[in-house]
């Protein structure tokens, strides 16, 4: 039952699969074989469920308020000339629980996807989660008119299997949301534009502790393995 | 906050919350080590190199933070004790049978080197591509690779995860 294939798949290559750094075509292949070989899902299942646990067990609250103020109050010795900074979008940083409950919410007016000069309307939020139904996490699909989207994770909620996703627009900021799925398909329950073409932005971990938030918010446990999520998403892979 | 500098560091507070937190065996001391560093940078920030990485200077920064304070002072806290009662102050209602080995999580955690633990929260926890950590952590990319694959290893070693019937997240203990 074991079919070997002539290269063996290292750690590394499983764990690149499961934190999403592969490819989507290095991806789709290493997903064919481990469909096949249940001692590779075994060890992929090592990186899924490590990374699962700590983002459970480590999940940040609120930034305290104190801190805030103590940059706010902290004295600044800088250069007389005025430093050129990246400036990122101010956004409020103090986020009330009971907001992050609300079902439907955006935050990041900068987002993206409705390109200016396209001459055909970018895919709505729902159309892509659509898109990438059959997509399984750590995967990234090209979404015409709209460019690369990755699937993060899948989460049982109880609003039903919701999938947090990640854009990378050809054109225009990045951005992530959470879509769950209803009787009628997929419905945008957050989205958040990084509101940068940069590389790097360190907004990026606030959108993490947002998404965190507004996943415990609605009851979601640790992200799905890829067996249960297949199985959610309905679609029998093979 | 209406300072471009304070206000990027203001933005850049759940990351240094992050980075903290691999540091400091609680989010009480992680936020102590957050404040003293931040006011310390702010304080030196003639001595920043503009068109370097901010988070990594501040991280060098708490870094030595931390270890000057660890050298003055002996570690007093239990790092079990703190993770169990981290875990009575959640939430009960949604403490689901998945949440209640958190407090094992944070204790293996916490017994993996620091190098290791920093990369574990960057990525997993915060979600920072491999090359952004490599930046800020000012290490090659295949480092990075190598300190997580060792420490996902000992993590699911310790938590039991890697026994045959502990391929589903409720069954890992």
């Amino acid at each position: 039952m074991t079919e070997r294939n002539n290269e063996e798949v290292s750690d590394e290559m499983l764990m690149a699969l499961a934190d999403g750094e592969l490819d989507s075509a290095q991806a789709a292949a290493l997903r064919a074989r481990i469909a096949r070989d249940p001692e590779l899902a075994q060890r992929l299942a090592v990186f899924t469920e490590t990374a699962a646990a700590l983002r459970a067990a480590f999940a940040q609250g609120e930034v305290p308020p104190r801190l805030i103020a103590a940059v706010e109050a902290a004295e600044v010795d800088r250069q007389p000339e005025d430093r050129k900074v990246v400036a990122f979008p101010s956004r409020s940083t103090l986020w009330p629980m009971a907001l992050a409950a609300s079902l439907a919410l955006g935050v990041g007016l900068g987002w993206g996807l409705k390109g200016t000069n396209a001459p055909m309307s970018a895919p709505s939020l729902a159309e892509v989660a659509q898109a990438v139904s059959g997509v399984p996490t750590g995967e990234t699909a090209e979404v015409a008119r709209l460019g690369a989207a990755r699937v993060l994770g899948s989460f049982e909620t109880e609003r039903g299997l919701c999938r947090l996703i990640a854009v990378e627009p050809d054109e225009g900021g990045r951005g992530r949301f959470v879509a769950c799925r209803d009787v009628e398909g997929w419905d945008v329950a957050l989205s958040l534009s990084d509101g940068s073409t940069a590389g790097y932005a360190p907004a990026s971990a606030m959108g993490t502790e947002m998404i965190d938030l507004y996943l415990d918010a609605v009851g979601a446990g640790a992200a799905l393995d890829a067996e249960t999520e297949a199985a959610m998403l309905g679609g029998d892979p093979e | 906050v209406t300072d471009p500098v304070k206000r990027q560091i203001v933005d850049m507070l759940p990351l240094l919350r992050a980075f903290a937190r691999s540091l400091a065996p609680s989010w009480d001391q992680a936020d102590d080590l957050v404040q003293a560093t931040v006011e310390k940078g702010l304080r030196n920030l003639s001595s920043f190199a503009p068109g370097t990485r901010l988070d990594s200077w501040l991280y060098k920064i708490m870094r030595n933070a931390w270890i000057d304070q660890h050298r003055a002072a002996r570690p007093v806290v239990s790092i079990d004790d703190d993770a169990t009662l981290e875990l009575v102050g959640e939430d009960g209602r949604r403490v689901t049978e998945a949440r209640l080995d958190l407090a094992h999580v944070r204790a293996a955690m916490d017994r993996l080197p620091e190098d290791q633990r920093a990369v574990l929260m960057l990525v997993c926890v915060e979600g920072l591509r491999y090359r952004e950590v490599a930046e800020m952590l000012e290490v090659p990319q295949g480092t990075v690779m190598s300190r997580l694959a060792r420490a996902r290893a000992a993590l699911a070693e310790d938590l039991g995860m890697t026994s045959r019937d502990a391929r589903r997240q409720g069954e890992a203990r």
